[in-house]
């Protein structure tokens, strides 16, 4: 799985996420704007990191921020906004929000996970 | 959700940092369960005449875990390394995920066992992480 890149990674870019049920690591190669993610199958074997997909050229594209709940993948553009990568039909959504690139993260919203309030005695 | 502040952010003449942080569901025991790792430095004041150095050593690093169910936090007996600039965590089916940019593998930790485990990196992203420095 393991690919001879040393020339053409020109921008950091890696981060750690869940993707549909799995750790995942999304890294972007800078040179032809595309994402490469990989998914982790086995805890603690090296190996069974497998590369699932590679997304792009997505030039407008600054890096993602999260993955969201029906596996799409939240980013942030070249202008600082918010965006929705569609990974089954490779559209891209603008969602309207601005943010600083390096202070974004997601959430995922769950409701009734425990009720909030001081536990009884 | 109720949690009692972990008796570790009062050990006195201390500085105690917890840079690292997770919380999920322990699926085996039915518990939501938060970790947490300390570290420790000595603190001491400046020059008001008190001899600092008397104070007993600084504790080593170690891990916390809080169990929502019995409502208590408990040190864990033995301490699994995780380098500092810790870039993401992330959770999934009851394995608490910690990695480092600058590191090759990550640290993971199972809620239910209770037991870390490592898992390496590939080589291609260790170029990637020392192209940015």
């Amino acid at each position: 799985m393991e690919d001879n890149y040393l020339d053409e990674w020109v921008e950091n870019y890696l981060d750690l996420t869940v993707l549909n049920g799995f750790v995942a690591m999304i890294s972007k190669h800078a040179k032809t704007t595309s994402f490469h993610i990989y998914v982790l199958c086995e805890l603690g074997v090296k190996e069974s990191w497998t590369k699932l997909f590679i997304v792009g050229p997505l030039p407008s594209i600054d890096r993602p921020i999260g993955v969201g709940k029906k596996g799409d993948l939240f980013c942030i553009n070249n202008d600082e906004e918010l965006v929705c990568f569609d990974l089954d039909t490779q559209t891209i959504e603008n969602l309207g929000v601005k943010g600083e690139c390096f202070f974004c993260d997601l959430a995922i919203y769950r409701k009734n996970f425990l009720p909030i309030g001081r536990k009884r005695r | 959700m109720h949690v009692l502040p972990s008796p570790t952010q009062f050990i006195p003449f201390n500085i105690t940092k917890c840079l690292l942080h997770g919380y999920g569901y322990d699926h085996v025991n039915g518990d939501v369960k938060i970790i947490q790792r300390f570290t420790i430095s000595k603190y001491y004041p400046d020059d008001d005449g008190v001899d600092w150095t008397c104070l007993p050593t600084t504790p080593r690093p170690f891990w916390e875990v809080y169990s929502v169910r019995s409502d208590t936090w408990k040190t864990l007996d033995y301490d699994m390394d995780v380098p500092e600039g810790i870039r993401r965590n992330v959770y999934l089916d009851g394995v608490c995920h910690w990695w480092a940019d600058d590191e090759k593998y990550m640290v993971s930790f199972n809620l239910s066992s209770e037991v870390f485990s490592t898992t390496l990196l590939l080589v291609t992203w260790k170029i990637i992480i020392l192209m940015s420095g």
